[in-house]
């Protein structure tokens, strides 16, 4: 028997990008809603940090929609990148089993 | 036995998927065409138009989100009123679930709107670049001045398709008609222009560029509609038994008895919009458009063979049982959606149209003052969730000789705002030792059936 195994020279490929962006996009959308939906932007520049003093809603909207979605393509480049090392780490153990 | 590994080194150029192929579709026409095409011209009929009505005075359909309120015709929506939307996004779940286990995918097939907007961008690319055949050639042929007019009107008239869109998209987050009078005087917002420019990109890309990629690789209700389905849900599908053994013949002849009624012309993959053979079973990159059960069609008539090669079944029938509607999975998804759409409707129907928060003053438990009497400071929070101004009259109860000494005239709210006034509510020092319930009752003078009763603490000294 014998098991095929990919082995990429990259650590992302170029595919990764839609799958780490396009997920997380999703996501940002439902996170935005459900926070909007409670805060108001506006509410963020009384009792947010001194960072958020300037802030309008419209900019407020979507300074938030792009920080869940940069949290989100963080978790999606987090899951890739482990499903890449699992193949890379049974590809290890397959080659020690070998050379024993 | 152990696994062997095999190592296959991948080429660091070599993308991990075959690059997509181009897809032509062929124009068809026919029953479900002819559907389709109504639903375009009606759904996005009701997008670029709804936009535009008025309703007393305001954007009929308007999700204001710079103001942070909704409008639905009458109907003006409060971040307060968050539960709505979100009861409705779970009716719209369920229908989706309701309408995808009895019919398949007609979500796809008539009124997604990747469906919708691709449908109207291939009939502009038709239009600028002429039928199938001649679009495959002029992509193949040199780059003339004819070729470079084609595209150039295509890629225009895309460009500006994709740009009304986006502004329209945009316009029923800020009302339309003032950026609309913005961006021709050119005042408009940087966040607003930059949401209309990313619209019209994703229009564009996805109508124009990605097409059947979407629903074959990004879309998620593609990957997991399989699981509604069941051997009683209407599927397109080819009649295996009646067109294999494939071959062509004369037309008007009757196919041997050797032979199957599918003549191989191939029509059914030239329309398909997703580029596959559904002869070769259901895959799961079928839309369910029906393009290929007309073009079908059309080739048996021609033949003079009876319609419905490929058509409108399901698993159950083509395997000779009968198809059931009444399956325990639709009457699941239906007594479902039955509870959430009466939750919604009666919830909405008994909405109040005013909101009281009573918040105790934190700086004093109460205080004496003249004429013997205990005073307690409320700060009163009164939202006016309707879309009318309103004078409010507040009154207490739930001690003896309770008054109100502030506010003793009506409260004015205007609509759709927060309006926060102090109370002051006094009682006789003598039997208001300790703490006691009271009762704050808001009614609107316009109409008294609008009333909120707010429960609170009035506290007097301690014994
Ligand atoms: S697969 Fe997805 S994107 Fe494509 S038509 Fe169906 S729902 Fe729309
Ligand atoms: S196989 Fe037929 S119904 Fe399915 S997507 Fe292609 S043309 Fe449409």
């Amino acid at each position: 028997m014998r098991l095929y195994i990919l082995r990429s020279r990259r650590m992302f490929r170029r595919m990764d990008l839609g799958l780490i962006l396009w997920p997380s996009f999703l996501a940002a959308c439902g996170a935005s809603l459900l926070f909007f939906a409670a805060v108001d932007p506006l509410l963020l520049r009384e009792a947010g940090p001194r960072l958020f003093a300037g802030i309008e809603r419209d900019s407020g909207y979507a300074i938030g929609f792009f920080f869940f979605w940069a949290v989100a393509a963080g978790a999606s480049t987090l899951s890739v990148y482990l499903m890449r090392t699992a193949r890379e780490s049974t590809r290890l153990g397959l080659e020690r089993e070998d050379s024993q | 036995m152990k696994p062997q590994a095999v190592i296959v080194d991948q080429p660091a150029d070599q993308p991990f998927y075959a690059a997509a192929q181009k897809i032509y579709p062929r124009e068809v026409n026919g029953r479900y065409s002819q559907l389709r095409r109504a639903a375009v011209v009606v759904l996005l009929g009701l997008f670029y138009a709804v936009a535009w009505i008025s309703w007393e005075g305001h954007q009929a359909l308007l999700f204001d989100l710079p103001a942070r309120k909704f409008h639905v015709f009458g109907l003006t929506l409060w971040p307060q009123d968050f539960l709505y939307l979100a009861l409705l996004l779970i009716i719209a779940a369920l229908s989706l679930f309701f309408f995808t286990a009895l019919a398949g995918r007609l979500w796809c097939g008539y009124a997604c709107p990747q469906t919708v907007w691709t449908e109207l961008f291939t009939w502009i690319e038709q239009w600028t670049e002429g039928p199938r055949s001649r679009r495959m050639k002029l992509d193949q042929g040199p780059w003339t001045a004819g070729k470079l007019v084609r595209k150039g009107l295509k890629q225009f008239l895309w460009i500006a398709l994709a740009a009304y869109t986006g502004f329209t998209f945009v316009g029923y987050f800020t009302p339309i008609r003032a950026l609309g009078g913005q961006l021709l005087d050119r005042s408009v917002g940087a966040w607003a222009l930059f949401w209309i420019v990313l619209y019209a990109l994703a229009t564009y890309g996805n109508a124009g560029f990605l097409r059947e990629q979407v629903c074959k690789y990004m879309c998620p209700y593609a990957r997991f509609q399989s699981a509604m389905f069941d051997k009683s849900t209407l599927i397109i599908s080819y009649d295996q038994a009646r067109g294999e053994p494939r071959g062509g013949r004369r037309r008007g002849t009757a196919a041997a008895p050797s032979q199957g009624d599918c003549i191989d012309c191939t029509l059914c993959v030239q329309v398909c919009p997703t580029g596959i053979d559904i002869r070769r079973g259901l895959q799961y990159e079928c839309i369910a458009c029906g393009a290929c059960i007309d073009a079908c069609n059309g080739v048996m008539d021609r033949m003079g063979s009876p319609r419905g090669l490929i058509r409108y079944t399901t698993e159950q029938s083509l395997q000779g049982g009968a198809a059931r509607v009444l399956r325990p999975r639709m009457l699941v998804y239906a007594a479902l959606l039955c509870a959430i759409i009466g939750l919604f409707t009666y919830s909405l129907a008994n909405r109040s149209p005013v909101i009281l928060d009573v918040i105790r003053d934190r700086n004093a438990l109460y205080r004496e003052v003249h004429g013997g009497a205990i005073e307690n400071i409320y700060s009163l929070r009164i939202i006016n969730l309707d879309s009318h101004p309103h004078r409010y009259q507040l009154s207490a109860d739930g001690l003896p000789r309770l008054k109100i000494a502030d506010p003793q005239g009506p409260i004015e709210v205007p609509p759709g705002t927060v309006s926060t006034v102090a109370a002051r509510l006094q009682a006789p020092i003598d039997g208001v030792t300790g703490i006691h319930q009271v009762t704050l009752t808001l009614t609107a003078l316009e109409s008294p059936r609008t009333q909120v009763r707010e429960q609170t603490r009035f506290i007097g000294p301690r014994s």
